[in-house]
């Protein structure tokens, strides 16, 4: 590793790369602690031609990579299999131009989500996807797990905002894929990259389509006895063509978490669910489609429909929405975030047999989840110092995901499958299914050297990643940890 | 000619009735004289392994209405047709999203989610279109501003690749990143990495109003367009030149302004009077975009169609530098494409290599914009890429279909670079 630590000292300087274990110790995993590997080295490029020669000094060494934003991720997809190196974008994190009349804006991989609308306000658009990581998480992030949030039941994922994308291949070669307006002639390779956690190359620029900021806003929070019934209004709702910016739940355990934080926004904390619901566009089409889903609401048992009075009231909503996930802290020391899509009709049944999991584990299980899109995230909070509960949490999980597909679901909607699920692929895909996949990998990536150990069901890659296989439940706290 | 013996093995596969020998059927310069149509999804699965096997190359064909589009084929030996394939077509009522065979026409589609109160994601001029072939071709027409594209609804395929396996990629939930997107990369492929035989799609929500206007409007009217585009509701807006619109509108003179809005009524509402203050002249035209479309694919229209994309403030720049050099001119500025038809006098390259020198004089690649002749008589395709696709993607293009059919068996030469 000494060869190559000095190959890519030579090329980012001495501050833009880590080797130490104890510098390189910060990148063994990202937000899914559960699994770790420890990178042969970190390096920080500052532009596209840093990541070329960063990406042939690899292929010198015969050493694999790991592009990474800013570790927020959930499912293990920038963990550094085999000591990879470790591609860390953060200092790549420029706005390279904006096209307000064409609206688009061509960014650096590194640059934070929310800091691309904030740029873009003045103009008056925004971008749209918004992971509740987005004051964290980076461009160049959501592009490799194809990132939603609570918009994506209107405005869609991170694909359908991706216009084109600069990618150094394993080779260290440069392409430019799509266009500015959206479509390129031949195959979408765009579309292939976008979602590729990463396994396709490393993307070094995006350009992506900004949208209009609405003009006008209406939020709504129906309170609900319990989630089934908050589920089945979303059916209800969606059967109903009614299409909102997003429908959100929450369940009365994170309730409880998030009014106990920071968070707290004034949800009512004796009901069994709320249901968080956003519309935008004109405002005489608000207003009616405001009184159509106060009546499906209520004809779906809520026991009133709140309307956010005015700016402040709504960011206090999405604050607790988007909060939720911290709150949780105050439900154990560790937390295990799910992330499986059913169909929507399916919600109640399957919201019901989650629910009942987590009780017949004895398991802390909250729901936060983008309920208009089906894509649930039951949440379990535990404590990983007891090695039993860490076993109850994986079975659990195991469960979950094996109800959601036999809902006719699949097992992740915006986390990626990365180390965490990759031994769940073969729920969904045959062997035939896997190998038209691994033509497209092959087709950018002959040797795999772009990310490996993610998406397909595991063999020599990563065993460290596997929490039992590491023996996570013997890992010491770090200081300060409760 | 086959020789018999792939023949009797493909009658093996695919059954004896669905290996057809006939006079030749050409296409751009082919002359085929075998079509195989199986009539289930793992005989037409059998069939590709037996192709791939015997190198032997196929064009794939659905109904039929686009076979205009790509370059000239280079050796196929037979059609492959999806035609005798079940049209599957169910539609999901509660999640608005339907399962769809490749061979369902694209019309049964729309009625089926019509009577299930939602509308289908796709429009079609042609009652041959089947949903394999819209998503094969990622056919889009004028409402595709308010529809969105072809690629966007489509939510999970099933592919039978040249190897001869089938395939799934996708679901049928909205939302899902669980492997590769491969549905991305297979639809407008145009069949050459494998052949969809099933797709599962996001169906629309039925509009509360729909309401189309069109009328004759001035200079300003390309400026109207771009604005009637980004207004709440619309759903189709082009501005087609003078020579072209009295195909949809006999009234008047001058360039015509095509304009649809629906959703929410109030919004429909709020839309029309807009338009009323700004073009008061419209009138309300319910068939005007079905016309229009219509217009835009139809091959006696003009032989030449160029499908032009550049962003907003170069596609006007477009529009009108198309029509000073005699294009029949549609614009469409909320899908950032311009159709631009040029009539041929004689049949020989000349007037060809005119209108591409036009269209490139109106395309600047430096800004993302480019150009496909979508529609052309074989011969005008010679010696071209009609994707006219920048030369930096096309390796690794080549090394993707290569993977995908090692053989070349699938539509061999018609799509970008010749693949």
């Amino acid at each position: 590793m000494s060869g190559l630590v000095d190959a890519l000292t030579a090329i980012v300087g001495a501050e833009g790369c880590l080797s130490r274990a104890d510098e390189v110790f910060p990148y063994e995993c990202d937000g899914l602690s559960l699994h770790a590997a420890t990178p042969g080295a970190v390096v920080f490029p500052r532009d596209t031609s840093d990541v070329v020669r960063i990406v042939r000094a690899c292929a010198e060494h015969g050493r694999s990579f790991v592009p990474r934003g800013a570790g927020t991720g959930l499912s293990g997809g920038a963990l550094a299999c085999d000591e990879a190196v470790v591609i860390e974008c953060s200092r790549m994190n420029r706005v390279l131009e904006v096209n307000p009349e064409a609206r688009w804006a061509r960014v650096q991989p590194g640059l934070v989500n929310a800091d691309l609308s904030r740029a873009v306000a003045t103009h008056g658009l925004f971008y749209a996807p918004d992971p509740s990581s987005q004051l964290a998480c980076t461009i160049g992030g959501n592009v490799a797990e194809n990132s939603g949030g609570p918009h994506t039941l209107k405005y869609g994922t991170t694909t359908d905002h991706v216009l084109g994308l600069e990618l150094v291949l394993s080779s260290g070669e440069v392409v430019r894929l799509g266009s500015a307006c959206g479509v390129a002639p031949g195959y979408d390779l765009v579309g292939a990259v976008v979602g590729s956690e990463g396994t396709l190359g490393v993307v070094t620029e995006v350009t992506v389509n900004l949208e209009p900021i609405p003009e006008a806003i209406a939020t709504l929070l129906g309170i609900f006895g319990d989630v089934v019934s908050a589920c089945r209004a979303v059916g209800e709702i969606i059967r109903s063509g009614l299409v909102p910016a997003a429908l959100e739940i929450m369940d009365r355990r994170t309730i409880e978490a998030v009014e106990a934080s920071v968070y707290a926004a004034g949800l009512p904390r004796d009901a069994g669910a709320v249901l968080l619901i956003e519309l935008d566009g004109p405002p005489p089409a608000l207003e009616r489609q405001r009184e159509r889903i106060r009546a499906i609401a209520m004809a779906q048992g809520a026991s009133r429909v709140d309307v956010a009075r005015d700016a402040d009231e709504r960011e206090r909503f999405w604050a607790a929405r988007k909060g939720a996930f911290g709150a949780m802290g105050r439900l154990g020391p560790d937390l295990y975030v799910h992330d499986a899509v059913v169909p929507r009709a399916k919600l109640p049944e399957v919201i019901a047999r989650v629910c009942e999991i987590g009780d017949r584990y004895g398991l802390k299980l909250s729901n936060v989840f983008h309920a208009g899109d089906g894509n649930l995230h039951p949440n379990i909070s535990f404590d990983r110092r007891n090695p039993d509960e860490l076993d109850r949490v994986l079975a659990a999980g195991d469960e979950i995901l094996r109800t959601c597909v036999d809902a006719g679901g699949v097992i992740t909607g915006e986390h990626g499958v990365g180390t965490e699920k990759r031994d769940f692929m073969e729920l969904i895909f045959s062997e035939a299914d896997f190998g038209a996949m691994k033509r497209l990998r092959r087709a950018f990536d002959p040797e795999q050297r772009s990310n490996p150990g993610k998406i397909f069901p595991s063999t020599r890659f990563c065993t460290e990643a596997n929490p039992k296989a590491r023996g996570y439940d013997r890992v010491p706290l770090r200081e300060g940890e409760p | 000619m086959i020789d018999a013996a792939a023949l009797d093995e493909l009658r093996a596969v695919a059954g004896e009735a669905a290996v057809l020998e006939h006079d030749p059927m050409g296409l751009d310069g082919a002359r085929l004289e075998l079509t195989i149509a199986p009539t289930s999804v793992e005989d037409l699965a059998a069939t590709l392994g037996v192709c791939a096997s015997r190198r032997l190359p196929l064009l794939v064909r659905g109904g039929g209405s686009r076979l205009g589009l790509g370059n000239r084929p280079r050796g196929a030996r037979a059609w492959l047709s999806t035609a005798a394939l079940e049209p599957v077509c169910e539609v999901d009522g509660d999640e608005g999203v339907a399962r769809v065979g490749a061979a369902t026409p694209a019309a049964d589609l729309d009625a089926a989610a019509r009577g299930a109160g939602w509308r289908s994601p796709f429009e079609t001029s042609n009652p041959l279109s089947t949903v394999g072939g819209v998503l094969a071709t990622a056919a889009s027409g004028p409402r595709s501003l308010g529809l969105g594209p072809a690629r966007r609804a489509a939510l999970g395929l099933e592919v039978a690749l040249a190897s001869g396996d089938r395939t799934r990629c996708g679901s049928r939930v909205v939302k899902n990143v669980t492997g590769y997107d491969l549905v991305k990369l297979y639809v407008g492929s145009l069949g050459t990495l494998g052949v969809l035989t099933e797709a599962w799609l996001r169906l629309r929500p039925k509009p509360e109003a729909e309401r189309a206007f069109a009328g004759r409007v001035g200079h300003e009217g390309l400026a109207l367009a771009r604005e009637a585009a980004r207004r709440s509701g619309a759903r189709a807006v082009a501005i087609v030149d003078g020579t072209l619109a009295s195909a949809i509108s006999e009234e008047g003179e001058g360039d015509l302004l095509i304009v649809e809005f629906a959703g929410d009524e109030p919004v429909v509402d709020e839309a029309e009077a807009w338009l009323r203050t700004r073009a008061g002249e419209l009138a309300e035209a319910p068939d005007a975009v079905g016309r229009l479309h219509g217009l835009q694919e139809s091959p006696s229209t003009a032989a030449l169609r160029f499908r032009i994309s550049a962003p907003t403030p170069h596609l006007e720049a477009a529009h009108s530098m198309l029509r000073e050099r005699g294009a029949g001119v549609i614009t469409h500025p909320g899908l950032s494409q311009t159709l631009a038809f040029f009539d041929l006098e004689s049949a020989d390259t000349t007037g060809v290599d005119a209108a591409w020198r036009a269209v490139h004089a109106a395309v600047d690649p430096t800004v993302g914009a480019h150009a496909i002749l979508e529609q052309a008589p074989g011969w005008a395709k010679d010696g071209r890429d009609v994707f006219d696709a920048p030369a930096a993607t096309l390796p690794l293009m080549r090394t993707l279909k290569s993977e995908f059919d090692p053989a070349g068996v699938l539509n061999p030469g018609r799509f970008v670079g010749a693949l």
